[in-house]
């Protein structure tokens, strides 16, 4: 009982296992991929600042000949070219700005700075003075001049290989991201498929589990459900048919029992539950009521004692337990019926001119001690009383709708005079409503009174 | 077998003699050059001491532009000899290398006669007659 409690728990605890498996590999393969397009992004943005640095060389290499051609021309061409730079080298160094406060390389920033200072010195303190002498030739302007290009050519060489480390950083760290998050997407991917096989197997002895309880149910409901037995005057008809479901097996039991010469009991009942249990419970109804019948020929008193027994029996431990039932005690002879119906509503009779349904005098079995009204019909030749448990009436069509006591009286009204036919017809139709598909058990019992001298009541 | 020996010791002497870094007053005393810059601006700078020559490499923009007065800009091309070398002398700010400071005497142009200090990777070794 244990180990079947802890597979129970298994088989509960397995689908969440299953379910954060395969979020764990989805989000692995997220953030890799993520990972991969932050870090293109960044790449892209890396390559543009080189870009940039080499346009704001090129500009300065520009300005630098610009002034030269002046001072060998003294053509204001070369002084258009130089303004024209100038704009240039200023445009590309905002971009590259721009392209590293994206990147946060604040160092790389620090020695942007040192460049634009020093070409702007050289500005001031070579290619003006040039350009406005271009004649006067000194010592200091030439100093000067080798001065910024030396400091311009060492800080564009040092940005360069600063992007370049960078981006040899951020693709050596991309690449232990990619292969963390895999390894983690593939970990849970491997999980998912141990999981997924592991509940396989759990479904699959399950259902071997739920194929030997309905087999077993199943077996318990052939025995129990009564076999017919001649009656005078009677033609009876029969038929069950277990759930399509494991789950739904069990709980209907229907009876018939020669009670004298003159008497016979039928009855039908359906039991709250589901399972072996269920199936189990329909023997000690069967039996006892039998039992109670054979003292008290009375429906609602055989009622009232089977109420108190079974209260006593299952219903004090277990309150959510109940029974429906009808009870009749047949005289074919002097053609009527007493009966009792606890709660159950699927009992009708067929007659000449119509179905007509059978009352219910009491409430369901094992929810309260109540006393059950007896009452009595009469039966005409040709009538044929038809007990059917809640399959019947709560089967439903494929869409989903409700047979309902109205829809079965019509089913009973267009069914076969024969009794057997007519079981048999009832069922085939409920279970040709789900689409071959039965939701529930069935159990019908028909009784066709046939040659007596009786009159419709 | 002695004569095996002699022969693999004399080869890892020349292999050693012959394995200096570039670093590493690759140009001796008394050896020839060319003075040249970089391909941007191929003048050289000559200083008038090894260490402003390192401290100009060095220094932050300021220091550097400080020592302009104790350089000489010389054009490219000017003719010199060797008569010193310091190895791994100059470790200039942004560039991931060192330097040798080589002592040089230049041998034409305005400054023919003049001695000073120019990094290694400003002269280039020169056969001429």
């Amino acid at each position: 009982m244990k180990q079947r409690d802890s597979s129970v728990k298994l088989r509960r605890v397995l689908p969440v296992g299953l379910v954060a498996a395969l979020v764990v590999a989805l989000w692995g393969a997220y953030e890799a991929h993520a990972n991969v397009s932050a870090t293109f992004d960044r790449q892209t943005q890396i390559q543009q600042a080189q870009v940039m640095l080499e346009e704001m060389v090129r500009y300065q290499i520009d300005e630098e000949n610009s002034v030269r051609g002046y001072i060998a021309t003294k053509d204001p061409f070369y002084t258009g070219q130089y303004a024209v730079a100038v704009g240039k080298m200023a445009a590309s160094e905002r971009d590259m700005r721009t392209a590293l406060l994206a990147q946060g390389l604040t160092d790389v920033q620090g020695q942007l700075d040192d460049y634009v200072a020093s070409q702007n010195d050289w500005r001031a303190h070579v290619a003006a003075p040039t350009i406005a002498n271009p004649d006067r030739h000194t010592d200091d302007i030439d100093k000067r001049g080798k001065f910024y290009t030396d400091q311009e050519s060492a800080i564009s060489a040092s940005v360069r290989t600063a992007l370049a480390d960078q981006n040899a950083r951020l693709a050596r760290d991309t690449l232990a991201s990619i292969n963390l998050w895999s390894l983690i997407s593939v970990v849970g991917f491997a999980s998912f498929g141990v999981i997924s096989f592991w509940m396989a197997n759990a479904n699959a002895a399950a259902r071997r589990e739920l194929g030997r309880d309905k087999t077993t149910i199943e077996t318990l409901q052939t025995v129990y459900l009564s076999q017919t037995i001649p009656l005078p005057y009677c033609e009876i008809g029969s038929a069950y048919a277990a759930a399509s479901s494991a789950f739904a097996v069990g709980g209907d039991v229907y009876d018939m029992y020669r009670l004298s010469e003159r008497n016979a009991l039928i009855m039908i009942a359906d039991v709250s539950g589901k399972g072996v249990d269920a199936a189990v419970l329909t023997a000690f109804i069967k039996f006892t009521i039998r039992s109670i019948a054979l003292r008290r020929p009375e429906p609602g008193r055989i009622l009232a004692e089977f109420n108190t027994a079974f209260a006593h029996a299952y219903a004090v431990d277990n309150p959510s337990l109940f029974v429906s039932m009808f009870v009749g005690v047949l005289d074919p002879e002097a053609s009527y019926m007493q009966y009792a119906s606890a709660g159950h509503d699927s009992a009708f009779i067929r007659r000449s001119n119509g179905v007509q349904q059978l009352a219910v005098t009491g409430p369901v079995l094992g929810v309260m001690e109540e006393p059950f009204e007896t009452r009595t019909v009469q039966l005409a030749d040709g009538d044929t009383i038809v007990l059917a448990t809640d399959g019947l009436t709560e089967a439903r069509d494929r869409d989903g709708e409700l047979l309902h006591e109205q829809g079965a009286m019509a089913l009973i009204e267009r069914s076969s005079q024969d009794p057997q036919r007519l079981a048999d017809e009832l069922v085939a139709k409920v279970r040709s409503l789900g689409g071959n598909h039965m939701r529930d058990d069935l159990a019908i019992l028909a009784v066709r009174v046939v040659g007596t001298r009786g009159e419709h009541a | 077998m002695r004569r095996i020996v002699a022969a693999v010791l004399w080869i890892a002497f020349v292999v050693a003699l012959t394995a200096v870094s570039p670093a590493d007053c690759r140009m001796r005393p008394h050896e020839k050059v060319a003075l040249l810059g970089g391909m941007d601006d191929p003048e050289v700078f000559v200083w008038d001491s090894r260490f402003r020559l390192a401290a100009y490499q060095t220094g932050t923009y300021d220091a550097a532009k400080a020592l302009l007065p104790h350089a000489l800009v010389i054009p490219p091309g000017t003719r010199a000899i060797v008569i010193a070398c310091v190895p791994n002398f100059v470790h200039p700010r942004y560039r991931g290398f060192t330097d040798d400071a080589f002592g040089i005497l230049m041998l034409n142009g305005k400054y023919r006669g003049r001695s000073g200090w120019v990094m290694g990777q400003d002269i280039r070794r020169m056969h001429f007659r």
